[in-house]
């Protein structure tokens, strides 16, 4: 009955409006894509179950938005995530110099335990567009480099390159730092002695 | 996932919000609900129904009264406040209130708009103070209240036709619904003996102390105190009825009758079955049958199909199936939505802990909206500085309640009803919380007029009875016991640790826990503990309950063994849930808060614990909600079990414990004892004694009975035609309408509230001393001088009923 339950994993996914986040889930989760545009109001929630390494994992994947005017899910978003995605737009460099913006606000609100090595994974969306392509492969992995070598992926989430690469990745990023979290949970016992009665009177009238 | 975010606008309340409408709209309450039954004047409605209910009701200081024709179900659902009429005597009020409720849906502000509420709230007491103005001369009984019951039942025998769809059954029924008119009295009928006749001598169970024939069947006086029959009620020698007519003893009986002599606690049976072949001598069944009313117990194991379906509250613990949490459901399947009352427990980082159906892996995307919802509303309550937060949502026929405990946060979806009907729909218009204005302008239909109407009273329901009852505070006390029963599996501990580290996963400490929260949540729906936060103990004379305790405290070294005293901090011995009789040790003394011991037991009585001799850590969340203490559980005797709570974890205590057990059932076997409880077990749930309603000339559903200075409750079994889990539950629900409604109005102690629905009549008795909660058919006359009668009953077997010394160790 008490069998081992499977890992379940948060994985949240940031960056600015329309680089394609909800895209890639779609295309991750139902293996589906569309060209029209709808703005994420909030959130969005999607379960996957993959299979890493011989090990049964459930992604609960948090597709937020990225238009500030529906952002204000604050730390409860953020809270308890076991990765955080963040997604650009190759065409579109603004996005890119924005992911700094993005990883502080997640290290701000999150809080991390140890934040230098919370595991990010690093999407550049859009391979499709390659002819308008703004932000050079050189460019994004010197960024990744530099931020304690956040893996990346350039990824289409309209041909579907790269993106279940990517999120094995990312799932398997958050097995290991969920792997690094001490499990054990141990409660106290609760000890009486100080309150309790140095000398037990037995009760009378019983035997 | 979309469902919770989609859809038309939900009207989120804080509890200011619902409470002052629900205190606001009280006094509308008095007013009838039903078109055709609108009041006069209150001052004219006195006067013209003072001499009627002069006799009718107790008198008390503060009596609400709230008759309820057109439907029940919903008035005393989420809303009472809706049925306000225009004529009562409150229309200011409720004017008021709807002029705030159209503000509130354009209140940007929830925080500013409870202050309004709270002032309407006020208002309306001044305008209203119950005690001088309403008080007791003015309760709108209506005076037509007895026309309107025989036309009830005119309509009931005109439309006997309606009942041929009924099942065979049912059919077996009708000849009492037939002779319904001609031979049950009428309310006017003065049925009820005189003051002298008080029931004293109705006796349950002061029973000799040994297995000789310690309860015996009610012979003769049920066959032969024909309702009509208005002599000395034959009450010298009646003892006990088999309760809600004990169905699995009965089972017993026929698959091992040899058994039934050989084994101790089977005697009782044997004497139980030959007690029913002498009854069945003596008076053919069929003839008591339709000579009784319908809704009378009559006490014979009742023969009609729900009852064989009937899963009775004795066996909730014991007949958990894994399999109805339905593992393989989902939010993306249709089958999930359609379970009436889900409750979903989450971390606050939105990762499921436990849902009741269904995975919660792949629910986790579901919980992660709830969450997401949860905590955008915070952001609205900013300013009240955390004190307030999400309490429900109302969405059509479903109410989602919100609960947050530190890092776990809880939510129940509950459906009221299943499916629409154009019943159904016209009182949504009635009762539509957040858009008042709709109420005037829809077409309501009464329900009478399309519904199918019940042609058996009692016995043959459309569809409509059994819509469920859902207000906030009861799924609110849901949710908090259900918290606590986690608390017990995890102490506090669990906060910390989610606060520490948000993403933990907190479901692999909750393994092999689904039938402990399941069942709590089954059973809090069906039984009193949840209503009067207390515990229920097995009736028992008080002779054996001694002997019981002497056996159960007398703790010593057996042997070369250790004495486990030392550690002990309390003893308890169960009859299945009920507890037969306990033992605290002077530590714990006063501390141990009966939602503590519901909880216990819920737990040694749910898991595989119960099956064997086990040694478990639990958390007693109201004595120390932070750390563990040990249980000794042991249930060798099947439905006959001790537990015992100790301090300490050293494995010489458990032999010491089992020492104990071993010895504490040798004591009580070769006393009788043992014998004395499973005769009362197996009479449980207790029916009151036929004679006893006899007397009293009301066929009681059911009644409960709850002593707070013992903490402890009586509830009988349920009258026949009651006993099934939905129709329990709604009873049960309708008490709790019935209890907020008196908590929220701040009624002084000892209040009474009086409440009618279509087929039963509610009546709430607070007294400082006891609580008396009572349901009676509809068609019955419930009357000061009875109810009296039924209490001063009850008085005088409390020490039958009821724990009165719990000893210290």
């Amino acid at each position: 009955m008490a069998s081992r339950k499977r890992v379940l994993l948060k994985v949240i996914i940031l960056g600015d409006s329309g680089v394609g986040k909800t895209s890639l889930m779609n295309q991750y989760v139902n293996k589906k894509f569309t060209n029209q545009y709808k703005a994420t109001i909030g959130a969005d929630f999607l379960t996957k179950e993959v299979m890493i390494d011989d090990k049964l994992v459930t992604l609960q994947i948090w597709d937020t938005a990225g238009q500030e005017r529906f952002q204000s899910l604050g730390v409860a978003f953020y809270r308890g995530a076991d990765c955080c995605v963040l997604v650009f737009d190759l065409t579109n460099p603004k996005s890119f110099e924005n992911l700094d913006s993005w990883r502080e606000e997640f290290l701000v609100q999150a809080c991390p335990r140890d934040p230098d090595n919370f595991p990010f994974v690093v999407l550049g969306n859009k391979l499709d567009a390659e002819g308008q392509r703004k932000v050079s492969h050189a460019r994004a992995s010197t960024w990744c480099k530099t931020k304690c070598s956040i893996p990346f992926f350039e990824t289409s989430a309209k041909t579907a390159e790269n993106v279940e690469d990517a999120f094995t990745e990312i799932a398997r990023r958050a097995l290991k730092q969920e792997h690094t979290d001490d499990q054990i949970y141990l409660p106290e016992t609760l000890t009486l002695n100080a309150n309790q009665p140095t000398v037990q009177q037995p009760t009378g009238g019983c035997c | 996932m979309a469902q919770a975010n989609e859809g038309t606008p939900l009207p989120v309340d804080s509890e200011a919000d619902s409470h002052a409408a629900r205190v606001a709209g009280v006094p509308g309450g008095f007013a009838d609900t039903g078109e055709e039954e609108i009041t006069e004047e209150p001052s004219t409605a006195a006067a013209a129904s003072a001499a009627d209910e002069d006799a009718t009701v107790p008198r008390d200081r503060s009596l609400l009264v709230i008759q309820d024709e057109a439907d029940e179900e919903d008035a005393a659902g989420a809303d009472w406040s809706d049925y306000a009429q225009e004529g009562s005597p409150l229309r200011t009020a409720r004017g008021m209130r709807t002029a705030a409720a159209a503000e509130d849906r354009e209140r940007v502000h929830p925080p500013v708009m409870s202050g309004a509420f709270l002032s309407v709230t006020e208002g309306a007491e001044d305008a209203e103070e119950p005690a001088p103005r309403v008080g007791l001369e003015d309760i709108l009984l209506e005076s037509e209240q007895d026309a309107s019951c025989d036309d009830f039942y005119g309509t009931q025998d005109t439309t006997q036709p309606a009942s041929a769809a009924a099942t065979d059954q049912e059919r077996v029924d009708e000849p009492d619904a037939g002779s319904k008119g001609d031979d049950i009295q009428r309310p006017s009928e003065p049925f009820a003996a005189s003051a002298e006749d008080l029931p004293n001598g109705v006796k349950w169970g002061t029973s000799p102390p040994l297995p000789s024939v310690p309860l015996r069947y009610d012979e003769g006086s049920s066959g032969e105190s024909s309702p009509t029959s208005n002599e000395g009620s034959p009450l010298e020698g009646i003892s006990l009825e088999p309760s809600q007519p004990a169905e699995a003893p009965a089972k017993e009986i026929q698959a091992e009758p040899e058994q039934a002599t050989t084994d101790n606690g089977e005697v009782v049976l044997a004497e139980r079955r030959e007690g029913r072949g002498d009854k069945g001598g003596e008076q053919p069944e069929g003839d008591s049958e339709t000579r009784r009313p319908p809704g009378l117990p009559d006490g014979r194991p009742a023969r009609n199909r729900s009852f064989a379906l009937r899963k009775s509250v004795d066996e909730i613990h014991s007949s958990y199936d894994l399999a109805s949490k339905c593992v393989d459901e989902d939010d993306s399947v249709p089958e999930w939505y359609k379970h009436d009352d889900h409750v979903l427990i989450f971390t606050y980082s939105g990762k499921p802990v436990w849902s009741r159906y269904g995975s919660e892996d792949r629910l986790s995307a579901f919980t992660g909206t709830l969450s997401a919802i949860v905590s955008k509303m915070a952001s609205l309550f900013v300013h009240s500085k955390g004190t307030d937060s999400l309490r429900y949502i109302k969405a059509g026929d479903h109410i989602f309640a919100f609960m947050e405990r530190g890092p776990l946060w809880l939510v129940s979806i509950s459906r009221g009803v299943r499916g629409r009907n154009k019943w159904q729909e016209s009182i949504d218009a009635l009762q539509s919380f957040s858009v008042p204005s709709t109420a005037p302008s829809c077409p309501v239909t009464p329900p009478t007029a399309t519904a199918p109407h019940p042609s058996d009273g009692p016995t043959v329901y459309p569809q409509h009875h059994h819509q469920r009852i859902h207000t906030y505070s009861m799924l609110a006390e849901l949710l908090d016991r259900i918290h606590q029963q986690l608390i017990c599996i995890l102490t506090r501990g669990i906060d910390k640790t989610l606060k520490a580290r948000p993403s933990y996963d907190v479901r692999a400490l909750l393994g092999g826990t689904d039938a402990v929260l399941n069942n709590l949540i089954e059973w809090s729906g069906r039984d009193m503990f949840a209503l009067v936060d207390s515990f229920e103990p097995l009736p028992l004379a008080p002779p054996m309950r001694v002997i019981a305790t002497n056996a159960l405290k007398d703790f010593r070294a057996v042997g070369s063994g250790v004495n486990p005293q030392p550690h002990v901090l309390a003893a308890i011995l169960l009859a299945h849930h009920r507890v037969v009789t306990m033992a605290v040790s002077r530590v714990i003394k006063n501390q141990l808060h009966p939602t503590d011991l519901v909880i216990l037991i819920n737990l040694v009585r749910s898991s595989a614990l119960r099956q064997s001799e086990s040694w478990t850590p639990v958390c007693l969340p109201h004595y120390n909600d932070s750390a563990f203490l040990y249980a000794y559980v042991n249930f060798s005797g099947r439905d006959l079990g001790l537990v015992v709570l100790s301090s300490t974890s050293d494995g010489d205590q458990f032999y010491a414990l089992s020492q104990h057990f071993h010895r504490m059932m040798e004591a009580l076997s070769s006393s009788g004892c043992l014998d004395a409880i499973r005769t009362s077990i197996a009479y449980c749930p207790y029916a009151l004694p036929n004679s006893l309603l006899s007397t009293l000339g009301v066929p009681f559903i059911h009644v409960g009975y709850f002593l707070p200075s013992l903490q402890q409750y009586f509830g009988s079994a349920f009258s026949r035609d009651y006993q099934e889990p939905a129709r329990e539950q709604q009873l049960f629900s309708v008490y709790h309408c019935c209890k907020t409604l008196l908590a929220k109005t701040k009624a002084k102690l000892p209040c009474q509230l009086f409440y009618k629905r279509r087929h039963e009549s509610f009546f709430v008795w607070q007294t400082a001393e006891y609580h008396l909660y009572c349901c009676a058919p509809r068609w019955t006359e419930l009357s000061t001088h009875s109810l009296t009668q039924l209490v001063q009953w009850l008085k005088t077997q409390e020490s039958f009923l009821f724990i009165s010394n719990i000893p210290t160790l």
